[in-house]
């Protein structure tokens, strides 16, 4: 069994009555990479601030097994510093040297002398990234590390994220992308109105809602039936979400024959896990 | 390079690269210097013997309480601070770095207001130099001192503005370097004596040692409120 690196146990923040996090639990094994997901205003950067030593919780304990590597979601430096200059100050704070591969790889070399505020968005991002590896922990804490990035952008921290787990380190990576945890995540936490809506791995998050399917309906007249549910009045089209294709099919049949109406399209998808984080999620962004 | 020291060299680069403090330390405390300076002389020529005196502390004023406070409200109200302490920088050493180089910056700029004064205006340098260079750090001290409670306290640049003026404007009106203090109402001079500028003005025409240990004690107590809201940041 791997090593617990954190440990979250019961902990609860609140500002006078309204409370950000409530009761939250969980654990972190060693080398793994987890993720924690919600919508915005769900809690996750309250929670990891508070995991950081960034922000006071109100209740509960956190237990951290290793000292922290972080980007913050809105991280900045002043505007007038250089990268160069930026990494040379922590690593000197952190009794570390710049690692130049590195900052070869995040792909900070063209930009190493440019003022801060020329920045783009994309490129204070890998800057920031590069500044939380300098602190050469064990456990690296990335708040939406790539946001704003293009696809090369994303790409290239997704693998420098691989090859970091690849080296031992525990990483925990704070998004609102779905895609990306399927492609990096062991395991994710799912955070809503600031309880926990789901822990576990990602096979589990899938199989954790009945499977839901959506059928598309092109039919040849307009059709009124609280089963469907109209996309396009002039075109005709409607939707029924189902958990039993087979049954919900036959249904639509006989409905079509008793009314007389042709089925002119037809099309059947099923959910994805990103949108069964939207079904999961969906009472708090509405 | 110790770690500090590296940051106070950073600092200092920085704040050559700020707009802001390039004005207000340098550029602005200058030309007021040659300008006014220059009008001053001419409207009463006994004035060149304090010219100085008087160019100096209002350069002196103007950087350490208009001008240093801006790249400390830039780090302790946004993000930035937040990236440095998550980053295992600490947030004291960023101040320092701060004081030593505005100390550093306001001192090269009496020391230029010192050696041209000569040459602009005419005056000797029989000026004790050992005074006014003890002075001048001493005052500089107790204005940057002021300016950091204003950097780490005030959250925004537009209210920095305001509250700064505060206390720039009367250190300007109420010192005795723009005109003596006997023309003041007497309300008016006894406010003066809670201003550095007032102290160190005095410092330097009547070398009353009682200015030491009033800017001395301004720089405590103002460096303790520092600490105190570093601390609980």
């Amino acid at each position: 069994m791997n090593h617990v690196m954190i440990s979250v146990k019961d902990l609860s923040k609140r500002y006078g009555n309204v409370s950000v996090l409530s009761n939250v639990s969980f654990q972190i094994q060693e080398g793994e990479i987890f993720a924690i997901l919600g919508s915005n205003g769900a809690g996750k950067t309250t929670l990891l601030e508070c995991i950081e030593g960034l922000r006071d919780y109100s209740s509960g304990s956190i237990q951290c097994n290793s000292t922290l590597g972080i980007q913050l979601q809105n991280s900045t430096l002043p505007p007038d510093i250089t990268p160069y200059e930026a990494l040379t100050l922590y690593a000197t704070w952190n009794h570390t040297k710049v690692d130049h591969a590195h900052v070869k790889t995040l792909g900070i070399t063209p930009f190493l002398y440019t003022s801060y505020h020329k920045l783009s968005t994309g490129q204070q991002r890998r800057l920031h990234l590069a500044l939380a590896l300098l602190t050469n922990s064990d456990i690296l804490i990335l708040d939406e590390p790539t946001a704003a990035l293009d696809i090369e952008g994303r790409y290239t921290i997704h693998q420098e994220i691989l090859r970091l787990k690849k080296a031992g380190k525990t990483i925990i990576l704070a998004t609102h992308d779905m895609n990306e945890v399927e492609q990096l995540c062991d395991r994710l936490l799912v955070l809503k109105k600031g309880k926990i809506a789901f822990q576990g791995t990602l096979h589990q998050f899938t199989k954790s809602t009945e499977r839901e399917f959506n059928i598309l309906v092109t039919l040849s007249a307009p059709l009124a039936n609280a089963q469907l549910k109209s996309i396009s009045k002039f075109a005709h089209e409607y939707k029924i979400t189902t958990t039993n294709v087979e049954e919900t099919l036959g249904m639509l049949s006989s409905i079509c024959i008793k009314h007389q109406v042709h089925i002119m399209d037809i099309h059947v998808e099923a959910f994805t896990a990103e949108s069964q984080f939207m079904e999961l999620v969906k009472e708090e962004m509405a | 390079m110790s770690a500090l020291g590296h940051t106070i060299l950073l600092q200092w680069k920085l704040n050559y690269r700020s707009k802001e403090v390039l004005i207000h330390f340098y550029i602005v405390p200058l030309l007021f210097y040659v300008f006014i300076g220059n009008i001053f002389v001419s409207l009463n020529p006994s004035s060149v013997s304090s010219i100085v005196y008087s160019m100096s502390i209002f350069g002196i004023c103007m950087g350490g309480i208009l001008g240093y406070p801006y790249p400390l409200v830039e780090i302790f109200a946004s993000d930035i601070r937040k990236a440095y302490k998550a980053a295992h920088i600490p947030l004291g050493a960023i101040v320092w770095s701060h004081v030593i180089s505005g100390v550093i910056h306001l001192f090269l700029l009496s020391m230029i207001i010192y050696i041209t004064s000569p040459i602009i205006f005419n005056t000797s340098l029989d000026l004790d130099l050992a005074k006014f260079m003890l002075t001048s750090i001493v005052l500089i001290i107790a204005n940057v001192s002021i300016g950091s409670v204003f950097g780490l306290c005030v959250k925004s640049v537009s209210k920095l503005s305001l509250l700064t003026q505060l206390v720039f404007l009367p250190s300007i009106m109420l010192s005795g370097i723009m005109f003596p203090t006997s023309m003041l109402p007497v309300f008016f001079q006894r406010l003066g004596y809670i201003l550095p500028a007032t102290w160190g003005y005095s410092l330097l025409t009547t070398g009353d040692s009682v200015g030491f240990v009033v800017l001395i004690g301004i720089s405590v107590v103002m460096f303790g409120v520092c600490w105190w809201r570093v601390n609980r940041v």
